[in-house]
C-alpha cells in the first residue's frame, strides 16, 4: 500500500471538495426538517418540536398546537 | 648491465642491475647468480612462467609516483592449488619494488623491508590483530608459499619447490597492506598498497584475446589466447579455464564434478576431487557470459550455490565469480528472492571491533550487524581462484548500510572482508544482456525507497502544493462569502420556567442563500439550561433546527442552503429544574445569526492534511526499516 500516493490522490480529491465548499458555501448544518402548518406559521410560539436526547430535563412544554412532530 | 652466457646451456644472459643479481635463463630455466666476484653460479632450476597467466609480462614499462620503471622479472608462487605472481620492478632511479598479483588485486611494495623483532609465524591466526613494526595490522592469512615458476631478473636466486612461511596483513583503516615473510632466518616486513593496474600507466602489456580495456591499450607482442581448454577427467567435457593464471578449482558445467587444477611447468592438469553425473544447479547468468559492470567488461567464470541453515531450513543464494584480466575479480550474488549484489574484496579491515560493538566503520560509514551464521557450499560450477568444494563451511557476518553491505567470512586459514553494493535485477540484466526475474520481498541492503532527500523533498513539494491550494480556496471562500450579521439578540431566563421567544426575524434573499450560521454564547455553565432554536419560514413553512443544545456558554450551528424568504427565529429556553431561580436570574444567552458565513474548518483540516505528507514519508521509512530488521538476527 503506497500511503503517500494515496495521500496525494486524497489530497487532490479534497481540493475538489474545497472548490465545492468555496463555490456553494456548503456547510454540514441542519437542513429542512419539516413543514410548519399555516397556523403555526401564524403563531410560531405554538410550534411544538419533539426534542429528544436531553436527559434529566423535562420536555419543553411550550405551545399547544400543531399536531405535528419534528424529527423522530 | 653485464652481458654474459648461461653457465648451464651457453645461452646469452643479461644482468641489468646490481639489484637483480639472479637471472632465470630463458633457454634452460637455470637460475644463474652473479656473485660478488662477478662469477656466475647456477643455483638450480625453476619452471617457466606461462605466457597466458597474466596481462603483465617482463619488459612492461610504467610510471609510479613520477618515476619510470620496468618489470624485469617475475616469481610465481603458490600454496596448495592457489597461485599468484610477484613482479620485480626496477625503477629508472635504481630503486626496486615488488608488484603482487593475486586474488584479483595488484599490491605494490616499493619500500625496502624492515626487520621487526618478535613476529613469530606459528603464533599468527587469521583475524588476529597484531602489533608489528610501527603499526597495528590484521592478519589476513598465514601459510607457507612455494616457488612455482620464475622468469627474468630477480634480486635473489629461486628454484622450484623452494618455500618459506608468510603472512598477509591488512591495515585497520584499509589504506595499507603488508606481508611478513621468513625467507631468511629473520622476519621481513614489507609494507605497500593496493593499486589499480591502470595507475601504473603500463606500456607493453600482453594483448589477451577477447579482452580490451578503455585505458590500458599499449600492448606488446602477439595476442595471447587467455583461455585454456582441458578435458574433464570425469565426463570428457571441455573445461574452459578462463583465468589460468589463478584458477585453482573447477566445477564441471556438464557433469558437476569437482576438479582440482594443478600446474606443472606451466601446464595445467585436472584431477577429479568428487565425481558427479549432472550439475546441481544452473546459474542465472551462464558461465562465459560477458557483461559490463562499473564501466569495465567482466566475464562470469564461476558460479557457486551456498546456503545458511536456520531452524532446519536452508536459505540459499548463488554467487557468480567475475573476472577481468586487467581489473581483477569480483562477484555477483543473488538470493532466492531475486535481490542482487555486486561484491568486491575489501583491501583492508574495518576500523572497529565488530564483535564488541555490533557495528563496523569503513571509510566514514557505519554498518550495523544484520546477521551471522555458518554458510555452506552446496555446489560449484566453473572456476575459482581458491580451493572451494561442496560442503565447505565458513562463518559469516553481514553488516549493512543500505545500499551497501560489508561481509566477513572466516575459515580456519583465512579471513575475508567484502564490500557489496545492491543492484536491481534490471541493472544486472542490462549489464549482461539477459532477462532476470524481478526481486520480491526484503533483503538486508535493499535501498529504502523512502530514505534520502528525494522522497522528503517530493513530500514537501506535495505538502506545499496542497497547502497552497487550500489557502487559495480559503481566501476565495472568504472573498465570496458576505458574512452579514442579520440577527444579534440576547435572551434572559425566567425563573425556573421554560420560555419561548419569537421576536427575532431573519430574511434570506434568493441571491444570498448559501448558508446561515447561528452562534450562541452565554454566561452559564453546561447543564444549567438548554436552548432550542428553530427557524420557521413564514411563507413556505420550512422548519430548520440548527441549535438544540445544553452548551449555552459557547456553541454554533449551521443551516445549509435555506429556502429563501422571511424566517421567525423561535428560541426556547429550558432551565434545568435543578438550577435555582437565583442563579437563573443572572443567566442570559446571546444569539448571533450570520448570513453567507465562511466555513473555515475544511480549509484548516486541509492544511493539516497537507502537512501529513512528510510525516507519511517518515512513517513509511520507519516501516520499511522495521521490515528489513525483522528478518535480521536482531529482530
Amino acid at each position: 500500500m503506497n500511503l503517500p500516493r494515496i495521500h496525494l490522490w486524497l489530497g487532490l480529491a479534497g481540493c475538489g471538495l474545497l472548490v465545492w465548499f468555496s463555490l456553494t458555501g456548503a456547510v454540514p448544518g441542519s437542513h429542512k426538517t419539516d413543514t410548519a402548518t399555516v397556523s403555526v406559521r401564524d403563531n410560531p410560539t405554538s410550534y411544538r418540536p419533539s426534542y429528544v436526547g436531553f436527559y434529566g430535563f423535562t420536555r419543553p412544554s411550550s405551545g399547544s398546537g400543531g399536531g405535528y412532530r419534528v424529527g423522530k | 648491465m653485464l652481458s654474459s652466457s648461461c653457465p648451464s646451456c651457453g645461452s646469452p644472459l643479461v644482468f641489468q642491475h646490481a639489484a637483480a643479481p639472479a637471472v632465470v635463463c630463458g633457454a634452460c630455466q637455470a637460475t644463474v647468480v652473479r656473485d660478488d666476484l662477478d662469477e656466475l653460479v647456477v643455483a638450480g632450476k625453476v619452471a617457466a612462467f606461462g605466457r597466458d597467466l597474466s596481462p603483465l609480462q617482463v619488459g612492461v614499462r610504467g610510471e609510479w609516483g613520477g618515476r619510470g620503471f620496468e618489470i624485469v622479472g617475475v616469481l610465481r608462487k603458490g600454496r596448495d592449488a592457489v597461485r599468484w605472481n610477484e613482479w620485480f620492478l626496477l625503477f629508472d632511479d635504481e630503486g626496486t619494488a615488488w608488484l603482487g598479483e593475486g586474488h584479483g588485486l595488484f599490491q605494490l611494495f616499493e619500500s625496502p623491508p624492515s626487520y621487526p623483532k618478535g613476529a613469530h609465524f606459528s603464533a599468527l591466526r587469521p583475524g588476529q590483530q597484531i602489533q608489528v613494526g610501527l603499526g597495528t595490522w590484521w592478519v589476513l592469512e598465514a601459510s607457507v608459499a612455494e616457488v612455482v615458476a620464475a622468469e627474468g631478473s630477480l634480486p635473489f636466486p629461486v628454484v622450484t619447490g623452494q618455500s618459506w612461511p608468510y603472512a598477509d596483513l591488512r591495515a585497520p583503516d584499509g589504506r595499507g597492506v603488508a606481508t611478513l615473510d621468513w625467507a631468511d632466518d629473520e622476519c621481513a616486513l614489507w609494507t605497500g598498497r593496493v593499486v589499480g593496474l591502470e595507475a601504473l600507466e603500463p606500456v607493453g602489456l600482453r594483448a589477451l584475446a577477447g579482452w580490451s580495456d578503455p585505458v590500458m591499450v599499449a600492448f606488446e607482442g602477439p595476442e595471447v589466447t587467455a583461455t585454456r581448454t582441458l578435458k574433464c577427467p570425469n565426463c570428457s567435457g571441455d573445461l574452459d579455464i578462463r583465468n589460468p593464471g589463478a584458477s585453482a578449482h573447477v566445477g564441471c558445467e556438464y557433469c558437476g564434478s569437482e576438479i582440482a587444477l594443478s600446474e606443472l611447468e606451466s601446464t595445467l592438469s585436472a584431477k577429479v576431487l568428487s565425481a558427479s553425473t549432472e550439475p546441481r544447479f544452473q546459474p542465472p547468468i551462464p558461465l562465459g557470459s560477458k557483461g559490463e559492470l562499473g564501466g569495465h567488461e567482466v566475464q562470469v567464470i564461476g558460479a557457486m550455490r551456498r546456503a545458511v541453515s536456520w531452524e532446519g531450513q536452508l536459505f540459499p543464494w548463488t554467487e557468480l565469480f567475475l573476472y577481468n584480466p586487467y581489473r581483477g575479480t569480483s562477484w555477483l550474488s543473488v538470493d532466492q528472492r531475486g535481490h542482487w549484489n555486486h561484491i568486491t574484496r575489501m583491501v583492508g579491515f574495518p576500523d572497529s571491533d565488530p564483535y564488541r560493538s555490533g557495528r563496523v566503520e569503513w571509510r566514514g560509514d557505519v554498518y550495523r550487524h544484520y546477521q551471522g551464521g555458518q554458510a555452506q557450499v552446496l555446489a560449484v560450477l566453473g572456476e575459482f581462484d581458491w580451493e572451494v568444494r561442496q560442503g565447505d563451511l565458513a562463518l559469516t557476518d553481514d553488516y549493512v548500510d543500505p545500499p551497501g553491505m560489508i561481509g566477513m567470512e572466516k575459515t580456519g586459514e583465512e579471513i575475508t572482508w567484502t564490500s557489496s553494493r545492491y543492484m536491481t535485477a534490471d541493472e544486472v540484466g542490462a549489464a549482461f544482456g539477459v532477462e532476470l526475474r524481478s526481486a520480491s520481498g526484503m533483503s538486508p541492503n535493499v535501498p529504502n525507497p523512502w530514505a534520502g532527500t528525494a522522497p522528503m523533498r517530493k513530500s514537501l513539494v506535495g505538502m506545499g502544493v496542497l497547502a497552497a491550494l487550500a489557502l487559495l480556496f480559503w481566501v476565495f471562500s472568504a472573498f465570496v462569502s458576505a458574512g452579514d450579521v442579520v440577527l444579534e439578540q440576547t435572551y434572559l431566563f425566567d425563573e425556573a420556567a421554560s420560555k419561548v421567544d419569537v421576536s427575532g426575524t431573519v430574511t434570506v434573499p434568493d441571491a444570498m442563500r448559501r448558508n446561515l450560521k447561528l452562534s450562541l454564547s452565554g454566561n452559564m455553565p453546561r447543564g444549567e439550561a438548554q436552548v432550542h432554536v428553530a427557524l420557521i419560514n413564514t411563507v413556505s413553512g420550512a422548519v430548520y433546527l440548527p441549535l438544540d443544545t445544553r452548551q449555552v456558554n459557547r456553541t454554533s450551528g449551521w443551516v445549509g442552503r435555506p429556502e429563501p424568504g422571511d424566517y421567525v427565529v423561535r428560541v426556547e429556553l429550558v432551565p434545568n429544574p435543578a438550577t435555582s431561580s437565583e442563579v437563573l436570574r443572572k443567566r442570559s444567552a446571546k444569539l448571533e445569526i450570520t448570513r453567507d458565513a465562511p466555513w473555515h474548518l475544511p480549509y484548516v483540516l486541509a492544511l493539516f492534511y497537507a502537512m501529513l505528507a512528510p510525516v507519511l514519508v517518515v512513517m513509511m521509512r520507519s516501516r520499511f526499516e522495521g521490515s528489513r530488521w525483522a528478518e535480521s538476527d536482531h529482530a
